[in-house]
């Protein structure tokens, strides 16, 4: 074996020689020093005794990492303190890269059952994926897919698997349990100490108990592992016992401890109800050690025999029980080391052989990096505007599935251009749907609980959708184009349920209706404000459609659906236009209206606005348990008909005495927020939903959910320590002229 | 790398059959995305789509244009979906697929030479940044 | 080394009687809870909890342990202060240590609408009793310095509402002090019996039928979880819960680093380092309904980026092991406690996520249900006709969460 100078790896700040083909535990050795101190090393990443923090991360089995030129080893005083935190700053700068590879057959374990396997599928022409241990490839788990996610030496690998995973991962080795300390350096498997010679190192005098290692002189003992001594970290000397109880020291530099054998059957454990088999010395029975009187048994936790004795004692008494309480099996090692002794153990004590603790992911440790690479967060969705939103400098909020400007950077500005002079908003998210067909009229009939059939061609309507218990879903409008076809919108957050809610209903009812979303697909913009129509008919809009009506035409150029409506109070209108026709729109309406003081509004501005009007937010003043005549909209609710989702749940709801109601209050100073709490005579009574200044009133307005008290509603209550007034909605503009304007 | 640009498209809403009907008049130039049994996505957009009211007077047509798209080589596109993509895409050439790459919903279009990538415009931005 | 090993708790085992006072089925917190308060607070002690597996095994022994009241109605807030607040004291009580450490906990604010929903939290957690306060980034920054402030660029906080009585204690020794408290009173507890059939006499429940044969009482009380469902059906009752799962994992050992438990309800995930000195994480609740106690790889790729996004140290840390717990959600996020329309027939249930935290309070309202045939004010609020009189308890600014 050459050993190039120029190869080193740096243990514990000092540069240390390796060889090519090294292990980083090999490559310690070599320099003689045990990762963690002393303990038995088995070489399989098995057992806890070889772990270091290896380029920052902690926990590294160094047996399975090759040792590569400058890779910077931190050896940890096992038994001692755990490693601290890392510092990282920058999560991206160590981004793993995630691959996928679709396959017939994964054979995890490339021993001589893992390579037979391997040969048997692909002789019977299967598009076969190894993993091998031996090739840098650690298999992490097995989940539902199924699937096998595989850390290599680049990357982390999702192995996606068509007919069968086959677990080839062989066995583990039994360490030694025996009295007093052993964490000492010598100490090792029989096939650690195999691969430990192969690499050319030293083992000095040698003595092996139980199957002796292949190709190494040792002397051979028999008898009972009384106890290891050693001097200065190193085993200098092994006591065994004979049967009739006679000790006999053998002295020696190196153990080699061939105990049996324990399956390594985690990964077909968690795949248990997936297609998944074994194979090997990994389907094997583990054999059975005799578990001694006292001694470590768990050597990542440092659990006793004592301590499985006391806890037994103490009326733990079922595998699990005896794990959570002594802790036996929840360190690194996840219970490889402990497990035949335990298991031993119990059925010592006369109970039935108990199967090994519940395999779950992780069977290899990855980080929380590692096991992160190719996740993506949730997207937020863009407008065809969120370019020019961003150009004038808005600050952008994420709000339901949509990124939308919150304020463009002075709120009042933007109110106040909508209260008296004109602004324009993005309202491409609004949810929008077209139901067509013989059935369109009959299946909204049956959703809706308005009266659809009464909506003429050309207008549009206010409509609650509800769900089967009568609580309120969403709202939205529904404009009819034809007896056979009809526009829906929804708030920009309901789009997506609402799709499905339509869907569901008109699929199960057998509706022989054409249901197209095209919320993605068109762009909608506002108008708004007292000089709203003066800018429209700048841009070629000669005649505003009346109230709660709608026209298909050019505005400024491009073809709208131009729907006259108001959320705001002021005159309004939305121009529904293609995607590809917004930001020239937008950009025109800019221009044409800079002598009318046009300034686009956002989100924080229209809550203040559609507030002074009463208007709720579905979702911000509506809760789960909305009825319509919690919130006032009982007159959108027609019980008359005879069928509509959520009517016979209204009907009963009805009786049933009311408790509390969505109402207005107004107060005379600033101050209260959305969330406050409302008082009335020391009592709780309810909490404020939405809140605003209102300049153009000169005072406090809000909506909020009042409590009954005796059956009546209070009309002063206490909120923030100041005395508000219950009113009437709206509180602006209250006989709703301007919007009709 | 890929890049996307605005395409022209024409969605229509309708049954399967009629659907099918009016793909069986189009060229060989004209991609057929059936990315729902009721609902067909047309790369170009059709000069002609009103010839669906034929086969379904009910049939719903927009001229959408909130579609982008961007093509790849075979080579370049099959790396990327080792990457991006946890499904299986079909291995027959031509087809049609669909699915969550990256994480976002995403259409393809497979040639034996390229793959043409669509997907709706909201998402353009984000699909753009994380595969690049 | 071994120094968090169970030392105190001794448990007794009984043989099986033919007819007790009170039956509770579910070895769980909530039963061994009910169980305890019967013993301590009422001397009922005829008592048997009986256990399909071991006792903690299911949820109890599955939850991320975290203890908080900063809910978002006020009937929540009232009854998790109250169970807070016998955490607080359950050390001194059962004279045994829960490894309960109080740590605070933060709930980040990506949006304006969020800092909205946050500084709600803070007005109605401290209007009824539950120490909240809105915190500013400034301040987060204060109380954990670990966090990136500016959320990987790509989720800036904004702000966070901060819950003082936060806290976490070791699920297994707060099931194995209340088991003792009970078991050394008189109360039976019996591992490896399952209910196969409630025993009814007309509409009355009078006892249960399992595998080690009928018992007999005069109440019958469900504490299960995941399979509360099958239960309620076998007295005849429909329930409107849906079962949903919920994963969880846990890193290496660490030292003592993090103090609080940092949670985001945009990004959806949570984290809190354990006694022990893991780094525990979980996020939401699997969206399908399942009683499958598969771990899945999607949650934790996801959820590990998410939690990276605004505690950059999370990134080297080594994945120990990933579980899976089931959650009975109710239509209103709130559970379903105290009579049901079956005389003899009481329910606890709907624990979702939040079980764990409400053990202590949960056990001792429905002991006292128990002792006195009346319900208690409150957990009035959380009665299963509720539904039926459109009283529901909506709470959505807990909906989901841990």
């Amino acid at each position: 074996m050459t050993q190039s100078s120029s190869l080193k790896i740096v243990v514990d700040g000092k540069p240390q020689s390796f060889s090519e083909g090294d292990s980083l535990l090999i490559a310690m050795l070599r320099n003689e020093a045990h990762p963690t101190g002393g303990g038995t090393l088995c070489c399989g990443g098995d057992c806890p005794h070889c772990l270091a923090t290896v380029d920052g991360v902690s926990y590294v089995r160094t047996c399975q990492v090759p040792a590569k030129p400058r890779t910077v080893v931190e050896r940890e005083n096992w038994g001692g303190s755990h490693p601290v935190l890392p510092e990282v700053n920058q999560p991206i700068n160590k981004w793993t890269e995630a691959r996928n590879r679709f396959c017939d057959v994964v054979v995890i374990g490339q021993g001589e059952s893992g390579q037979a396997a391997a040969a048997e599928a692909q002789a019977a022409g299967k598009d076969v994926v190894t993993v091998d241990t031996g090739n840098g490839e650690e298999a992490i788990a097995i989940y539902a897919g199924p699937r096998v996610v595989v850390r290599t030496d680049t990357h982390m690998l999702t192995l996606h698997v068509r007919d069968e995973i086959v677990v080839a991962t062989g066995a583990a080795e039994i360490p030694p349990v025996a009295p007093g300390s052993h964490n000492l350096m010598g100490l090792m498997t029989r096939r650690a100490a195999e691969a430990i010679a192969q690499a050319g190192i030293d083992l000095g005098k040698v003595v092996s108990i139980g199957a002796a290692p292949a190709g190494i002189e040792s002397e051979s003992l028999s008898g009972e592992i009384v106890r290891f001594d050693g001097a200065d970290g190193k085993v200098t000397a092994v006591v065994m016992a004979d049967e009739s109880g006679t000790e006999t020291t053998y002295t020696c530099d190196t153990v080699a401890l061939g105990l049996g054998l324990h399956p390594r059957s985690a990964l077909y454990l968690m795949g248990h109800d997936l297609p998944v088999r074994v194979v090997g010395e990994a389907s094997g029975e583990t054999d059975l050690p005799k578990c001694p009187t006292d001694g470590i048994v768990c050597p990542c936790i440092g659990a006793s025999v004592e301590d499985l004795q006391y806890t037994w004692d103490s009326g733990f008494r079922e595998m699990e029980l005896i794990k959570r309480s002594t802790l036996a099996g929840t360190g690194t090692c996840q219970g490889m080391s402990c497990l035949p002794y335990i298991q031993s153990f119990i059925l010592d004590k006369g109970k039935e052989l108990q199967p090994r603790f519940t395999a779950r992911p992780m069977n290899r440790q990855p980080t929380i990096g590692e096991i992160a690479a190719g996740a993506h967060y949730r997207i937020t969705l863009r407008t065809a505007l969120d370019g020019e939103h961003r150009k004038l400098g808005a600050q952008m909020e994420r709000s339901g599935p949509w990124w939308r400007p919150w304020t463009y950077g002075d709120v009042w500005s933007e109110y106040w251009a909508v209260r008296t002079g004109v602004s324009i908003m993005d309202v491409s998210t609004l949810g929008k749907i077209v139901i067509a067909g013989p059935d369109a009229l009959a299946c909204l009939e049956k959703l809706y609980p308005t009266k659809v059939a009464t909506i003429r061609t050309g207008r549009a309507r206010y409509v609650l959708n509800l769900d089967e218990r009568g609580y309120v879903l969403d709202d939205g409008l529904i404009a009819k184009e034809s007896d056979t076809r009809y526009a829906l919108t929804f708030t920009s957050s309901g789009s997506t349920h609402s799709e499905m809610w339509l869907r569901d209903w008109a699929h199960s009812w057998g509706m022989d209706v054409r249901i197209m979303n095209q919320t993605r697909s068109l762009g909608a913009i506002n108008v708004t404000g007292p000089q709203a129509a003066e800018l429209l008919r700048r841009a070629g809009l000669e005649k505003m459609p009346k109230f709660m009506r709608f026209v298909d035409t050019e505005v400024a150029g491009v073809p709208c659906r131009v729907y006259r409506l108001s959320f705001t109070g002021e005159v309004s209108v939305e121009l529904h236009h293609h995607h590809k026709d917004s930001v020239k729109l937008w950009r025109v309406l800019i221009d044409m209206g800079q002598d009318l003081g046009i300034r686009p509004h956002g989100l924080d501005a229209l809550t203040r606005l559609r507030l002074e009007k009463g208007h709720i937010i579905v979702g911000q003043d509506s809760d789960f348990d909305s009825t319509a005549r919690r919130i006032h909209h009982d007159w959108a609710v027609k019980l008359e008909k005879e069928a509509f989702i959520g009517r016979q749940a209204v009907i009963r709801t009805n009786r049933i005495e009311l408790d509390k109601m969505l109402v207005g209050f107004e107060m005379d100073e600033d101050g209260a927020f959305e969330g406050a709490v409302i008082w009335y005579e020391g009592e709780h009574a309810g909490f404020v939903t939405s809140y605003t200044w209102s300049p153009i009133l000169n005072k406090a307005v809000m909506l909020g959910w009042l409590n009954y008290f005796d059956g009546a509603l209070p009309t002063e209550v206490t909120i923030n320590d100041q005395t508000a007034r219950r009113v009437a909605l709206p509180f602006y503009d209250k006989e709703g002229g301007r919007a009709k304007a | 790398m890929l890049k996307l640009n605005r395409l022209t498209a024409t969605r229509i809403t309708s049954t399967t059959a009629a659907l099918e009907s009016l793909a069986e008049t189009l060229g060989a130039d004209t991609v057929v995305m059936r990315i729902a049994p009721d609902e067909y996505l047309f790369i170009p957009e059709l000069a002609q789509p009103e010839a669906i009211l034929e086969f379904d007077p009910y049939a719903i047509i927009l001229q959408d244009s909130s579609w982008f798209g961007g093509e790849l080589a075979a080579d370049e596109s099959a790396d990327l979906l080792e990457i991006h993509c946890e499904w299986e895409p079909p291995a027959e050439r031509p087809v049609f697929a669909q699915g969550a790459v990256a994480e976002i919903p995403l259409k393809m279009w497979f040639t034996a030479e390229k793959t043409l990538f669509v997907l709706h415009a909201p998402y353009a931005h984000d699909f753009e940044e994380r595969v690049s | 080394m071994n120094e968090y090993m169970e030392r105190q708790v001794q448990l007794k085992w009984y043989e099986p009687k033919k007819t007790y006072d009170v039956i509770i089925i579910g070895g769980g917190g909530h039963g061994l809870s009910t169980a305890y308060h019967l013993a301590t607070r009422h001397n009922i002690t005829n008592v048997a909890v009986l256990e399909r597996k071991y006792i903690g095994g299911g949820n109890s022994g599955r939850n991320t342990t975290v203890i908080r009241a900063n809910y978002g109605i006020p009937e929540a807030v009232r009854f998790y202060q109250r169970s807070v607040d016998l955490y607080k004291r359950l050390e001194e009580e059962t004279g045994r240590w829960l490894m309960h450490l109080e740590k605070g906990i933060l709930w980040i604010a990506h949006s304006e609408a969020a800092v909205r929903q946050e500084r709600a939290r803070a007005e109605v957690n401290r209007a009824f009793g539950a120490k909240t306060d809105f915190v500013t980034p400034e301040e987060i920054k204060k109380i954990v310095p670990q966090i990136d402030l500016s959320g990987g660029g790509v989720w800036p906080i904004m702000g966070a509402s901060y819950h003082h009585d936060g806290a976490t204690a070791r699920h297994d020794r707060v099931n194995w002090a209340l088991a003792e408290g009970a078991n050394k009173r008189g109360v039976h507890i019996h591992q490896r019996t399952e209910v196969l059939d409630l025993i009814k006499e007309g509409d009355r429940v009078i006892g249960v039928q399992t595998n080690h044969g009928p018992m007999y009482a005069d109440i019958v009380m469900s504490a299960v979880g995941g399979h509360v469902s099958r239960v309620a059906k076998m007295a005849g009752l429909r329930l409107p819960i849906r079962t949903h799962t919920l994963q969880a994992y846990v890193t290496n050992h660490y030292q003592q680093k993090l103090h609080p438990i940092v949670a985001s309800t945009s990004l959806l995930f949570y984290v809190s380092q354990t006694a022990r000195g893991e780094m525990l994480l979980g996020a939401q609740i699997d969206p399908q309904p399942s009683y499958n106690y598969r771990a899945g790889h999607d949650l934790i790729k996801g959820c590990s980026h998410r939690a990276m996004t605004m505690l950059p140290f999370l990134r080297d840390l080594r994945i120990l092991r990933q579980w899976t717990g089931v959650c009975d959600m109710s239509p209103d996020y709130s559970p379903i406690m105290g009579k049901t329309p079956i005389p003899g027939f009481l329910i606890t249930t709907g624990w979702g996520t939040w079980g764990f935290k409400a053990i202590p309070v949960g056990g001792e309202q429905m002991a006292a249900l128990i002792a006195t045939s009346e319900t208690p004010e409150l957990i009035a609020p959380f009665a299963l006709d509720r539904f039926a009189r459109d009283r529901t308890m909506a709470d959505r600014g807990s909906a989901g969460t841990h």
